[in-house]
């Protein structure tokens, strides 16, 4: 495998994590930023074991990773908010799935659901609105995990045409 | 009601990139396009703000944090990503995508190299090419155009000295050479000691650990006229003589099957080559593993493919070369018919994959078949004749062919759809579709009894697994997807460990007759070519002629999707040139 450029690699991959941290903390910029950052700092301090890994999974492992460092503020800040050691102001984080119960959203789901299959919206089910992971959803569902892994797959070129049609 | 909207947007796409990460191989062109979309609301970095803030992460020393929040952040997080990492970098290993192994860094090199990189040799003179004959597993990278005034040359590697190392032509260009060959193939009765020892070699060599590439492992050749089988299954029985047929490689390179090309030009060369009945013949190499930001122009390529001239009866019936080579034992045959296989093409005859080239030039391809024609091919490409995957890459070259036989063109002449390196995410989900639908029907020897008939294709619960890297992570996990009480032929390729008795048979029986590509098209003509080529995009595989281009009427970048004209390739007078020619 190639040995990667660190730096091209950041170019190329924090403009899209810290949309991720945007999109799923419903966070402003700012706050993605220091996610991203924070997390593209871990990678950097372990560069050496991932320069040759494909980009794409190296993005996936960022994105597990803002997402802990997510839930470790939010859990230490819900379980005792006096200790927090933070110098700066908190910030507004939401409940994580908080945003999932709004109306709207759940009109917009049902919207995309209503263009998705039986099976598909099992899968969108638990792929995308309960985020559990392929392990997760296999079991879930009584599947393999590469059959799992196949119908995403396909469920995300549909994804992807939908989602084109909506916005 | 707007913003809500973007809310309800942003959380979703937001969770579709969370589900692509999950899934350890994320398509990121899916995840870019959410990306652009929350941009569209939450403002987007310029680059130079991206600029500050990579200075600042790589600036940072390691125990120092980029933000204030997280200045006080425990050193068990520290720990925590150090396993994650580990852990990542297993998965990450397991889940490259042909697209990663199309894509180079030294495609990415924005200029000539001065100096000599280190494991390299420098090639500075044409005197300096007899060095590569002379290693043919060395790392080589070319410091000099080279002008070979219009001499004959010696394609570098021919079958049983193949090149199998790495050519970096570092944006340099070798021109104005010819080559006269024969396309004929070679011919070679060894013993059976001496096949068993090649064999050997074979796996040896590739079991070493350098041949990451993996690509043509197998040696192109093929047996025939041997009274009996090179067959572990029955009896183990190794016999005294065998008639081998080689591939006939022509080109600068001729065998490279194994090699990787990169960063080179050739210009004013003519290759030519008669009585072709298996060939592979094209301007860089006959036969190349991968060949990578090269490029071939004002070249032609002229091939006559031969007919087929030998009779073949078993026990008084006519045979063809695959059920030849599925025999039974003890089925008395005293020849084939023989059949033509010729692949051309500007860059290469046969390629595993191209990654940013472009040719111009001409090529001229002939055939003529006998009268009860057979399987015999002439595949005929403006890039190769065979491939498995050509992206971001041109073609202005003519080519013309002709021949009352199967022939094909384009810019691959003939894909092969599956591509030779399987990761092992596709892996698994090719056994899943296999042992779920059965896609592919194989000819099951063991259900043929009948020996004086045309044996039937039946279905047959079959896989297949291309090791690459002899990773054993890898093996272990075929290992624990593999069980032959569930499927009746296991089909695995670089591995030892993992062979059994009863697909050795069709291991030892379509190894010695077909190379890789050649191998995955015969189980593409046997299957659902639609459902499998489904299969593999639905898997993200990228296999085909993928974002390549005729480009008239193309004159700005934008019309080339897939290219990188940040790094590799730049626009000058209306085309696409590479950048490291300068």
């Amino acid at each position: 495998m190639k040995e990667i450029d660190f730096s091209a690699f950041f170019k190329e991959y924090y403009p899209p994590l810290r949309a991720f941290c945007v999109a799923r903390f419903s966070i402003d910029g700012y706050d993605a930023d220091d996610y991203a950052s924070q997390a593209f700092s871990d990678l950097w301090q372990t560069w050496d074991n991932f320069k040759n890994s494909p980009p794409p999974s190296i993005f996936s492992w960022l994105c597990m990773r803002v997402k802990s460092l997510f839930i470790d503020e939010y859990r230490k800040r819900k379980r005792a908010p006096d200790e927090v050691e933070y110098n700066e102001e908190l910030h507004g984080i939401p409940d994580i799935d908080g945003a999932a119960e709004d109306e709207s959203y759940q009109a917009y789901l049902s919207e995309i659901r209503s263009k998705l299959g039986e099976r598909e919206n099992e899968i969108f089910t638990a792929m995308v609105e309960q985020s559990l992971g392929i392990d997760r959803t296999a079991e879930l569902l009584g599947m393999t995990r590469s059959g799992t892994l196949t119908a995403w797959y396909r469920l995300r070129t549909k994804l992807s045409g939908i989602l084109k049609n909506i916005f | 009601m707007k913003k809500l909207k973007d809310k309800s947007e942003r959380l979703l796409l937001g969770k579709i990139i969370e589900a692509e990460a999950e899934s350890g191989n994320p398509d990121m062109k899916l995840v870019r396009e959410c990306t652009d979309k929350i941009e569209a609301t939450a403002g987007k970095l310029t680059d130079s703000e991206i600029e500050a803030k990579l200075a600042k992460i790589t600036g940072a020393k390691k125990t120092t944090v980029t933000h204030a929040r997280f200045k006080k952040r425990k050193l068990w997080v520290s720990v925590v990503a150090a396993s994650l990492a580990v852990v990542m970098v297993t998965a990450a290993a397991a889940t490259s995508n042909l697209w990663g192994w199309l894509t180079f860094p030294f495609t990415r090199d924005s200029g000539q190299l001065t100096e000599v990189p280190e494991g390299y040799v420098g090639i500075y003179t044409e005197a300096d090419l007899d060095l590569i004959r002379n290693d043919p597993d060395g790392n080589f990278i070319l410091m000099a155009d080279i002008d070979l005034g219009g001499k004959e040359h010696t394609p570098i590697g021919d079958y049983l000295n193949p090149f199998d190392g790495m050519f970096n032509g570092n944006g340099h260009v070798i021109s104005n050479f010819t080559i006269n060959a024969s396309g004929a193939s070679i011919w070679e009765t060894v013993s059976g000691e001496e096949l068993q020892a090649r064999w050997n070699a074979q796996k040896k060599k590739l079991n070493s650990g350098k041949y990451k590439i993996d690509v043509f492992n197998l040696p192109a050749y093929s047996i025939f006229g041997l009274d009996g089988r090179f067959d572990e299954r029955y009896d183990n029985k190794t016999y005294e003589e065998y008639d081998m047929q080689y591939i006939s490689s022509v080109g600068f390179f001729g065998d490279a099957g194994n090699a990787t090309i990169t960063g080179l030009g050739v210009e004013n060369a003519t290759v030519s080559v008669t009585d072709a009945d298996y060939a592979a013949v094209g301007v860089i190499a006959g036969r190349a593993g991968y060949i990578s930001a090269c490029y071939v122009k004002d070249s032609t390529v002229t091939i006559g493919a031969n007919t087929a001239d030998v009779e073949a009866y078993a026990n008084g019936r006519e045979m063809d070369i695959f059920e030849y080579m599925m025999k039974e034992p003890g089925l008395s045959i005293r020849g084939c018919e023989r059949v033509y296989s010729v692949s051309a093409g500007l860059l290469a005859g046969e390629v595993f994959a191209i990654d940013s080239c472009y040719t111009d030039g001409t090529l001229n391809a002939s055939g003529i078949g006998s009268d009860n024609i057979d399987y015999s091919t002439l595949s005929a490409g403006s890039l190769a004749g065979y491939g498995g995957s050509a992206v971001s890459s041109y073609s202005t070259a003519t080519v013309n062919i002709e021949g009352n036989v199967f022939r094909s063109q384009g810019m691959l002449g003939k894909a092969c759809l599956t591509p030779c390196i399987v990761p092992t995410p596709v892996f698994e989900t090719l056994v899943n579709e296999h042992m779920s639908g059965g896609y592919f029907y194989f000819y099951d020897i063991n259900k043929r009894n009948d020996k004086d008939t045309k044996a039937s294709f039946e279905k047959t619960l079959f896989c297949f697994y291309y090791l690459h890297g002899n990773d054993l992570e890898d093996l272990t996990s075929v290992e624990s997807y593999i069980s032959l009480e569930d499927i009746e032929y296991a089909f695995f390729i670089d591995g030892d460990g993992v062979r059994t008795m009863d697909s050795m048979c069709i291991i030892s029986a379509m190894s010695t007759h077909y190379d890789r590509l050649q191998l995955m098209e015969l189980l593409e003509r046997l299957g659902d070519i639609d459902a499998i080529e489904q299969l593999y995009k639905d898997a993200g595989m990228r296999v085909g002629a993928i974002c390549c281009y005729t480009p008239e009427g193309k004159e700005k970048a934008e019309f080339y999707e897939g290219f990188d004209f940040g790094e590799v390739w730049t626009m000058k007078n209306g085309m696409p040139v590479l950048k490291i020619f300068g």
